[in-house]
């Protein structure tokens, strides 16, 4: 580069500038655009479960809330079975997933370690359970929770569930467990464990994260599943947070917008928590150092 | 400590015959090496002796006593695993610790062997470290004191030494042999590296293919290797092999040397050699060509010191010789080992 | 590990696998295995709830199925609901990935954004976007008429032209950050040589795209293609809270069908037998898609 020369080379040296400055603006505008648009559903429901009643239905409807409250939030709970509703969502999702990781956590340490033929085989039928559309498995399910007399019940929800948490249980762990090596098993029943002692100090400390991932997925699930909640109960006592968000949205001029996005919100925000949980997890290594080649 | 005996081990899985009539007797306190090329049932033996696995037929003895279907944690022996297999969620203290854990040991006790442990093999300021806090040596003298903390009556080690770069080879089987000879235990060693079996084992056992080829101390493996599978498994370069009519000679590099040599010595055996290639490797030589008229033609080696004068030409036939007690004769069917045979050559 | 030698050590390990494993066994006979046998039990009879005896009927349930101008109306709905959605879905989902697969400031907060409307229940992403459609006081319809697109508000929900485009929506704004993860891992597992090597061998970004990009990305993304379709083909909830199957039908798809007959008509049998066709078909299309590839890996 000589210096005989400053203009024609710099000139060259700034178009490049340009052209990269104007890829990476278009780039960012579109990254911009994307999060927006996908974005303003949820500020706008957020948003728009402070703003008080009255402001719903001026038309031009306004931004941001001309004055921030709460009264949706305490009508909520005041004034309808919201909380019931919530307690409820959170005994199916929490027993059903408590269920799941503990039956399905057991049996994908079998899948994973024990390769006798017939439990190769149980594997695959396991798959084919998810290609069942649950419209399909509900009708019989319901005739068989009227018949059993469980009608209209938590319990039969807790149950039913587990009809999805289960087999994710059951291919998450068994992937996860194959992670976890075989040689830290057999080094525990060297040094004195037995088989079963072995999966409780050894393996289990490792499977944790594994455990809690899976869990959040299992409560995830449970937590939104409407059609069982639908077809199973029916009484305000057992309603769960779906059926009952559901039922108010087709009555929208008794329950006022407001305290209907109030509800979506309080409805999202466990889900959220979770999610910020397991990111976090998901960082955390699997047996970090345990061999030679880290 | 007691010693340990395998008699009639048969182990047959998915029609292979993977560990095929192995009869070994190991001494108190020896070092006894398993060695062999990858699948040749070495780590499938010692898992045998381990309890990992069970054999098809045959008995396992440790001190006397019959443990072949014994679990693991009941048959006192120690086995560090190739990968070490150090728990990841414990401290290295508590890595040592868990065998006696395990068993109940009360914590003071726990304390002391694990300090015990800890400080044959220098590790102690390292305890409050978790594994993937320490390097590769340090997790293999873990793996070391957690196997020694409970006493155990015989030592398994699955290839220890493979993971390290080959500088730290040298140093950590010294180290190694330093620590079996301070603690005296019963030690059976699998590796596939024939140069650390040479260097560590009271004695070797060779295998190929599930069965035994020989047993017996470094010497006898090396100077009368009982099969041209073992004559040419230990020793860098392998033995030279020539197929002759009926039987087939073996002699190692280091013997094979210009005639000028040999100067006037009676019993050497000419081996005309035409040279194709000369490496020079620092501290010696490796000549390599093939054997000429009135030997057969095969590929050969000669390994040279730096130290002795050279001067050769590639592509011409050299004056070169073994000296008839340093040749080996083997059948050429059975490949094993034989005297020499009537009307060996002359001249 | 274990073989199957049969030896004392050795049967501990299998009573502890087959004791750990059977729970599981059992519970999903109970809710999957056994609730299907039951489903093919009803779809060849009438069933009538609280009564003992459930007359044999043959395929008379099948036959009226494949005659009803509800099934076939519903089949189409189906169509255009799995493949447009899906469809949508996989285009904007993998531009999106690529958007996010530079790392530039601020782009865990843009992830986050992203992943979203996955995350939240279908129930809560239907209220939200029912507010937003609605006639008086959504947001879209302000929005569009402020910005000079349309002149009269749009009945979102209620016009049966309308209804099914809504779903659409819905739909792909709900479940195309699943696309959006599953190409993203594929993405940042691309090494960077190639593209390095590409680059001195004077390739431009398209060119990269195509023969770098894609195909590392092709095989996820047609198993994502392929998981979407099934998942979607199932779907109940978001179109049955969204509009309930309506207006006069425009958007009832097979599993909304299913339901309205068990659960409103009370006809299980004829419910079974149509659950029992939509299965079906949708084993079909599974099995064309395997067919289409394994002639493609046959080619290669």
């Amino acid at each position: 580069m000589s210096a005989a020369e400053p203009n024609g080379s710099g000139y060259v040296v700034r178009i490049a500038q340009l052209n990269e400055l104007s890829q990476k603006m278009t780039y960012a505008l579109l990254v911009l655009v994307a999060c927006t648009v996908v974005g303003f559903p949820l500020f706008w429901m957020v948003i728009s479960s402070f703003k008080s009643v009255g402001e719903f239905y001026i038309t031009p409807p306004g931004f941001l809330p001309a004055e921030w409250t709460l009264q949706n939030y305490r009508a909520l709970f005041a004034q309808t079975s919201f909380g019931t509703y919530f307690v409820n969502s959170l005994i199916v999702a929490l027993g059903a997933t408590f269920l799941s990781l503990i039956v399905g956590g057991l049996g994908a340490y079998s899948l994973s370690r024990f390769r006798y033929r017939s439990i190769a085989i149980f594997a695959k039928i396991t798959l084919l359970s998810y290609m069942l559309p649950e419209v399909l498995i509900v009708i019989p399910l319901y005739v068989y929770i009227v018949k059993l007399g469980m009608a209209d019940t938590l319990a039969s929800l807790v149950v039913s569930n587990m009809a999805f948490t289960l087999p994710l249980t059951l291919w998450y762990m068994r992937a996860y467990f194959n992670a976890i090596p075989v040689t830290l098993e057999e080094s525990a029943m060297v040094d004195g464990c037995t088989r079963l002692q072995a999966l409780r100090r050894v393996v289990l400390p490792l499977a944790l994260p594994g455990l809690i991932s899976t869990g959040v997925f299992a409560f995830n699930h449970a937590w939104n599943e409407f059609l069982f909640a639908l077809v199973f109960t029916s009484s305000e006592r057992n309603k769960v947070l779906t059926l009952g968000l559901a039922t108010w949205i087709g009555q929208d001029n008794i329950y006022s917008w407001g305290m209907l996005l109030a509800a979506a919100v309080m409805v999202t925000l466990p889900v959220l928590v979770f999610y910020l949980l397991v990111q976090r997890q998901l960082v955390v290594g699997l047996a970090g150092g345990s061999t030679k080649g880290e | 400590m007691a010693s340990l005996e395998l008699r009639n081990i048969h182990k047959f899985f998915q029609e292979q015959h993977s560990v095929d009539d192995v009869n070994l007797s190991v001494a108190d306190g020896e070092l006894l090496v398993l060695l062999g090329p990858s699948g040749c049932g070495k780590s499938t033996l010692m898992r045998i002796i381990a309890g990992l696995e069970t054999p098809t037929s045959g008995d396992v003895l440790i001190g006397g006593k019959v443990t072949t279907h014994l679990r693991p944690k009941d048959r006192n022996v120690a086995m560090v695993f190739q990968s070490y297999a150090l728990y990841p969620h414990l401290t290295l203290y508590e890595n040592i610790a868990f065998p006696l854990r395990v068993r109940g040991v009360k914590d003071k006790l726990v304390a002391e062997k694990v300090k015990w442990a800890a400080q044959l093999v220098d590790i102690e300021r390292l305890l409050d470290r978790k594994p993937r806090q320490t390097s590769g040596g340090e997790r293999q003298r873990t793996a070391l004191a957690r196997s020694l903390v409970r006493d155990p009556a015989v030592f398994l080690l699955d290839e220890p030494l493979s993971n390290l770069d080959a500088k730290m080879r040298n140093s950590a089987r010294e180290e190694l042999r330093d620590f079996q000879k301070r603690v005296n235990i019963t030690w059976v060693h699998v590796t596939h590296d024939q140069t650390e079996a040479m260097g560590l084992g009271d004695r070797i056992v060779v295998m190929d293919r599930g069965s035994v080829r020989q047993i017996g101390t470094p010497e006898e493996i090396y100077l009368r290797p009982a099969d041209t599978f073992v004559a040419t498994f230990v020793g860098t370069p392998p033995m030279n092999l020539v197929p002759m009519d009926s039987h087939t000679l073996g002699f190692r590099p280091e013997n094979f040397l210009h005639r000028a040599f040999f100067g006037n010595e009676p019993d050497v055996l000419d081996v005309p050699f035409r040279l194709s290639r000369i490496e020079y490797l620092g501290n010696e030589r490796l000549l390599y060509g093939v054997t000429a008229d009135p030997l057969p033609e095969a590929k050969v080696v000669a390994r040279i010191p730096s130290t002795l004068p050279l001067q050769l030409e590639e592509g011409r036939v050299e004056g070169f010789g073994v000296r008839r007690s340093d040749l080996h004769w083997f059948d050429k069917a059975t490949s094993r080992a034989i005297a020499a045979p009537a009307g060996a050559l002359h001249g | 590990m274990a073989d199957s030698d049969g030896t004392s050590s050795q049967r501990e390990d299998r009573v502890l696998a087959y004791s750990a494993l059977l729970p599981s066994v059992l519970i999903l006979l109970l809710l999957v295995a056994l609730p299907a046998a039951t489903v093919v039990n009803f779809s060849v009879r009438e069933v009538q709830l609280g009564e003992s005896d459930n007359a044999f009927v043959g395929l008379d349930n099948f036959a009226w199925a494949l005659r009803a101008e509800q099934f076939w109306s519903a089949l189409v709905n189906t169509l255009i609901w799995v493949f447009g959605s899906v469809g949508l879905e996989m285009v904007i989902g993998l531009g999106v990935a690529l958007l996010l697969n530079r790392s530039f400031v601020g782009r865990g907060v843009a992830r986050a954004i992203v992943f979203a409307p996955y995350l939240i229940p279908t129930v809560v992403a239907v209220l939200v976007w029912r507010y937003m459609f609605h006639d008086v006081v959504g947001i879209l319809n302000f929005f569009l008429m402020k910005i000079g697109v349309i002149d009269a508000p749009l009945n979102w929900l209620n016009s049966p032209r309308m209804a099914m485009l809504s779903v659409i929506v819905v739909g792909v704004w709900k479940f195309f950050p699943f696309v959006v993860l599953a190409i993203l891992g594929v993405l940042q597992s691309i090494p960077q040589e190639q593209y390095e090597a590409a680059k001195i061998d004077g390739a431009n970004g398209w060119q990269m795209f195509w023969r770098i990009t894609l195909p590392y990305v092709m095989p996820i993304f047609l198993l994502t293609a392929l998981l979407r379709t099934i998942w979607t083909f199932h779907k109940f909830d978001i179109i049955y809270l969204l509009t309930g199957g309506g207006p006069v039908g425009a958007t009832t798809t097979l599993p909304v069908l299913v339901y309205q007959k068990a659960f409103a008509d009370f006809e299980m049998g004829r419910a079974s037998a149509l659950a029992i066709i939509t299965a079906a078909i949708l084993a079909v299309l599974l099995g064309v898609y395997f067919f289409l590839n394994k002639r493609a890996e046959a080619r290669q």
